[in-house]
């Protein structure tokens, strides 16, 4: 018993272990950490949060430090940081389907998006509105892209990149180099810059 | 309410599938990217070290004031229940061994809290021993004159 509980406790970073993996990030790691962030944040801007990209990478670290998401070591640290990325913006989605407001308090042990400012209810029809706007400008810039324009209605039937290839027939290489043209091509259409 | 036909579900899961697509990206992949379209990869990335120290100085401040809290907390508890015990030595003593007689788990708790006999503690262990077990609330309640 007292082994099992001295490997849970080296399983995981200690706070001096989280500073050394933020210190060693490479120029690659960080821009990685930058840009799924972005994209991430864009996620939640569809729903009207106004979560940016930096609020996500700060919570992803607050709350690898206050327990509520710990680093296993035996996991990348880049890895860590994304996947808790990703779940923060998932909650805070599911919070939104149910026509709530994530309430920004000090105590996220309920998984909620909290310290972020969130300011948005989920019946919008104006962002709905806007988001079919946004949606048919990028199906637009894409119009001389067959590839890219089936990925685009598969990603709006709600399918995954796994079944995407497999519906499509193509390599998960494949599906990555369209996907690489298509996310290319949303940075551009928004002008987006780090 | 979100549904299958929501448009916003739509964005999102492009957004999302975007991201995916920067996690299956290689290093090279990145930094050539970064060069292709004129970003600054070194600025950006000292941008981005910089908000990750900054969230977790910030993240290293809280802890510490809810330390702070804490210890605040147990003082103020520490010295509220302080006054139930008798001021003078003597009293002290005769209250504590009162407490051990009257209330057997006093003595498995004074055993853990301090080794040795009652009498062989000093003065100032007594009164630590006595401040341990009110603020632990082993001590019995209301008055806590020993018996002449």
């Amino acid at each position: 018993m007292a082994s099992r509980t001295a490997t849970a406790v080296e399983e995981y970073a200690t706070d001096g272990e989280v500073v050394a993996a933020i210190d060693a990030l490479t120029t690659a790691e960080t821009l990685r950490l930058s840009k799924v962030a972005s994209f991430r944040a864009r996620g939640l801007a569809a729903f009207g949060l106004g979560t940016s990209a930096d609020d996500l990478l700060q919570e992803a670290i607050a709350r690898t430090l206050n327990g509520t998401r710990r680093w296993r070591k035996t996991v990348n640290f880049v890895t860590h940081l994304t996947q808790t990325i990703r779940s923060i913006a998932n909650h805070a989605r599911e919070e939104l389907k149910g026509g709530t407001v994530a309430p920004a308090t000090s105590d996220d042990a309920d998984g909620k998006l909290d310290g972020i400012a969130v300011w948005s209810v989920a019946p919008d029809p104006e962002r709905a509105a806007a988001a079919v706007e946004q949606l048919d400008k990028i199906s637009e810039s894409f119009e001389s892209d067959p590839e890219v324009g089936l990925i685009l209605t598969c990603l709006a039937r709600g399918m995954t990149g796994p079944e995407i290839h497999a519906d499509l027939g193509i390599t998960q290489t494949q599906y990555e180099t369209i996907m690489t043209r298509l996310r290319r091509g949303v940075d551009r259409r928004e002008g987006w810059r780090p | 309410m979100t549904s299958p036909n929501d448009p916003r579900e739509h964005l999102a899961a492009l957004m999302d599938a975007c991201a995916e697509n920067v996690e299956s990206m290689t290093d090279e992949g990145l930094l050539e990217e970064a060069a292709a379209t004129g970003v600054d990869a070194s600025a950006e990335s000292s941008r981005i070290r910089g908000v990750l120290f900054g969230a977790l100085v910030k993240a290293k401040k809280a802890q510490l004031a809810d330390a702070a809290r804490e210890y605040q907390k147990g003082n103020a508890v520490l010295t509220r229940r302080a006054p139930r015990i008798p001021v003078a030595a003597p009293e002290r003593r005769a209250f504590l061994m009162q407490e051990l007689e009257e209330r057997p788990h006093v003595k498995d708790a004074v055993a853990e809290l301090k080794h040795g006999d009652v009498p062989s503690l000093s003065d100032a262990d007594v009164e630590n021993v006595l401040k341990q077990l009110e603020a632990l609330g082993l001590l019995a309640e209301g008055n806590s004159k020993p018996r002449s």
